[in-house]
């Protein structure tokens, strides 16, 4: 797999150290990597290519700064991992704003870069996207694991609720979850198994996907909890 | 020394068996509840009953096993009923098994000397008797249990707990019925009067020695909590300390500022003015920076622990959106992130490569779930216990405190906490549902 990585950086001494730590990175790892470099923020959002898999954006820039920037290039791509570089220590970044929940401090060293690289290649490999087949009432469904809602037991019957509707099947959890494979998925009673990235809340003994409220049981609810924690928290 | 009535009946030592397993239990938190709570102890009033029948008949050489077996049973009986760790069932069975073996000595002691001094010897007597008797220590128990029960212990029995207890019993049990298996020990009695008067006072010796460790328990976490309340109210002093050393240093810089303005003012030249404000602008930009995440509490802590990293080389990234943290107390902030940030301190301060000292701090949400998130490098002698990872001894019990804290805070919040390693990155995550303001 090839990698594009920009770097954002109008400082060239920065940008340089940043450049030999990406080269030497893949050496070591033997990762194919393409280095785009621009000089100022507002160099890579005008005419932005969503290709980059990961950005490293300095956030003190003359014309346009990197959060400004982040929020740019958020609203083209939702995907792009974004790595903030700063030389103010104790900044209040707003990461979470644009998704970004890391920040390297110049003169970037290569011990920290090579971490958080290596972690952002790691989730890349995670995140893409896997497909399953359903056969369903009415044919077969080619269905992207991501747009699974959750998927409800009724007697001999799946109820899978996708971003795309509801469709009906005739197997068992059993058999799916097999097929699935996906560490994503996880109990939260005997007839729900959902989407863990769809859980958009927790309230009481219940939790909330796509608006609907499941019921978590109490034998699976410590884990369950446990599970979504280490989910969520796994974001970069 | 064959004599009658040397034996207690052994429906009677049943009896003491199951009522003072119940005396134990009553105020505990209820594994069974309503009808087969009572199908329950009645089931095993039955048991022990059956038990000490069979027991009964055996041959003597049967008699340790008999014992070890009705202890069992009394264990089963307090761990089904009372929802209590096994630990914890032992610690109230050792109590128990004590308690019930002096009630049933006494009774029979005293009934043993109406009989032979009083010549009262109608069959029921034994009965009002063990009516009595039984009742009254029950009482007593009763009335210790509830203070206990006020107290908050019962819950936290360790291990260690435990086999300090059994080891007492041991003791107890066999001082006390030495007289039984040989009288020509130097710790026996040669009368049954005497014998029975032994047996007593041993097992009364045992409660109160049983009774007085229990207290010695309780003096000692009524210390620990106090020392925790120290200490936080501590490090709330020392927050405060530094807040205010921080202050004073801003001040003086006001001061500094002012004069170099005074400067500036008086400068002539174009360039060397451009200069002056320049360097202004530097000197000022760390005094921009510090935690601003929304909530001063956050800044604050995380101020003050900033500099302790600072002071020893320790990298600290840190992205919180503080406003998320507006529903949780100051105290329960201070105890989250003050214990989680210690642990993550100390556990990268002694990694000699100081690039490697990384911690990483996250305060976000994901819809309506608040997410924080620890990590810090760590570089420890990993060890596989039984094919599992398992970190460090020293490890463990610093990360272990803290962790406790955290959790019991988190849960309170309706969260729960995840903790994970992977890549030598120690990971603690922690997930609270934000509540709905209606």
């Amino acid at each position: 797999m090839k990698f594009n990585i920009a770097v954002v950086e109008d400082d060239t001494t920065s940008s340089t150290i940043i450049i030999n730590h990406i080269n030497r990175f893949s050496k070591e790892n033997n990762e194919h990597i393409e280095i785009f470099a621009f000089e100022d923020g507002d160099e890579i959002t005008s005419d932005y290519e969503a290709k980059y898999d990961v950005i490293f954006l300095d956030i003190e820039m003359k014309r346009l700064d990197g959060v400004l920037a982040a929020k740019k290039i958020r609203t083209f791509d939702k995907d792009v991992i974004i790595i903030f570089i700063t030389n103010m220590p104790q900044y209040a970044i707003k990461g979470y704003e644009v998704e970004a929940l890391s920040y390297l401090l110049k003169p970037v060293p290569y011990f920290a870069f090579q971490q958080e690289l290596a972690k952002s290649i790691e989730r890349i490999y995670k995140r893409k996207k896997q497909y399953i087949l359903l056969k369903t009432d009415n044919g077969m469904v080619r269905m992207g694991v991501s747009d699974i809602f959750y998927i409800e037991t009724m007697k001999h019957y799946l109820i899978i609720h996708t971003k795309s509707g509801v469709y009906k099947m005739k197997s068992s959890l059993k058999k799916l979850i097999e097929e699935l494979n996906n560490s994503f998925f996880c109990l939260c009673n005997s007839c729900y198994l959902v989407n863990l990235d769809e859980v958009t809340g927790v309230s009481g003994d219940n939790i909330i996907v796509n608006g609907d409220n499941l019921k978590i049981s109490r034998p699976r609810k410590k884990s369950f909890m446990e599970k979504l924690a280490s989910h969520f928290g796994g974001r970069l | 020394m064959i004599e009658p009535l040397l034996d207690i009946p052994r429906i009677y030592t049943a009896i003491a068996e199951w009522l003072f397993c119940l005396s134990f239990i009553i105020f505990s938190k209820k594994r069974l509840k309503g009808i087969p709570r009572i199908i329950a102890i009645i089931g095993f009033l039955g048991l022990i009953i059956a038990h000490q029948y069979v027991a009964g008949i055996l041959p003597i050489a049967f008699w340790i096993p008999g014992m070890l077996f009705a202890v069992l049973l009394m264990l089963l009986f307090i761990y089904i009923v009372a929802d209590v760790s096994i630990f914890t069932a032992g610690y109230l069975v050792v109590q128990a098994f004590v308690v019930a073996e002096f009630a049933a000595s006494l009774h029979w002691q005293i009934y043993y000397y109406a009989y032979w001094y009083f010549d009262i010897r109608f069959i029921f007597f034994s009965v009002i008797l063990l009516v009595l008797f039984y009742g009254l220590i029950f009482i007593v128990i009763y009335i210790l249990e509830k203070r206990y029960r006020n107290k908050g212990l019962i819950t936290d029995i360790k291990q260690n707990d435990l086999l300090t207890f059994v080891g007492i019993a041991t003791v107890i049990f066999t001082i006390s019925n030495m007289s039984f298996i040989s009288i020509n020990t130097p710790l026996s009695g040669r009368y049954p009067a005497e014998i029975f008067y032994i047996r007593t006072l041993v097992d009364f010796a045992g409660i109160v020695i049983l009774y007085s460790q229990r207290e010695h328990k309780l003096v000692i976490e009524s210390n620990l909590e106090l020392n925790q309340m120290e200490n936080l109210l501590y490090k709330q002093y020392e927050q405060y300390y530094i807040s205010q050393e921080s202050i004073d240093v801003i001040n003086q810089k006001y001061h500094d500022l002012k004069n170099q303005i005074i400067v500036i003012r008086q400068e002539k030249d174009q360039g060397k003015r451009e200069q002056y404000l320049l360097d202004l602008e530097n000197d000022i930009k760390w005094y921009e920076a510090q935690y601003k995440t929304g909530n001063q509490v956050l800044d604050t802590l995380l101020s003050s622990k900033t500099l302790a990293c600072i002071e020893k080389n320790i990298h600290v990234t840190c992205i919180a959106d503080g406003k998320l943290l507006d529903f949780i107390s100051t105290m329960d902030i201070c105890s989250i992130f003050g214990n989680a940030l210690d642990n993550a301190i100390e556990s990268v301060v002694n990694i000699k490569d100081s690039e490697k000292r990384l911690i990483k701090l996250a305060v976000f949400s994901q819809n309506d779930l608040l997410l924080i998130r620890f990590e810090n490098y760590y570089i420890s002698a990993l060890s596989y216990v039984n094919g599992n990872l398992s970190t460090t001894k020293k490890d463990n019990r610093y990360h272990g405190y803290g962790l406790k804290s955290i959790k019991s805070i988190v849960e309170k919040y309706h969260g729960s906490i995840s903790i994970n390693t992977e890549n030598n990155w120690f990971r603690l995550i922690i997930l609270i549902p934000i509540p709905k303001i209606n």
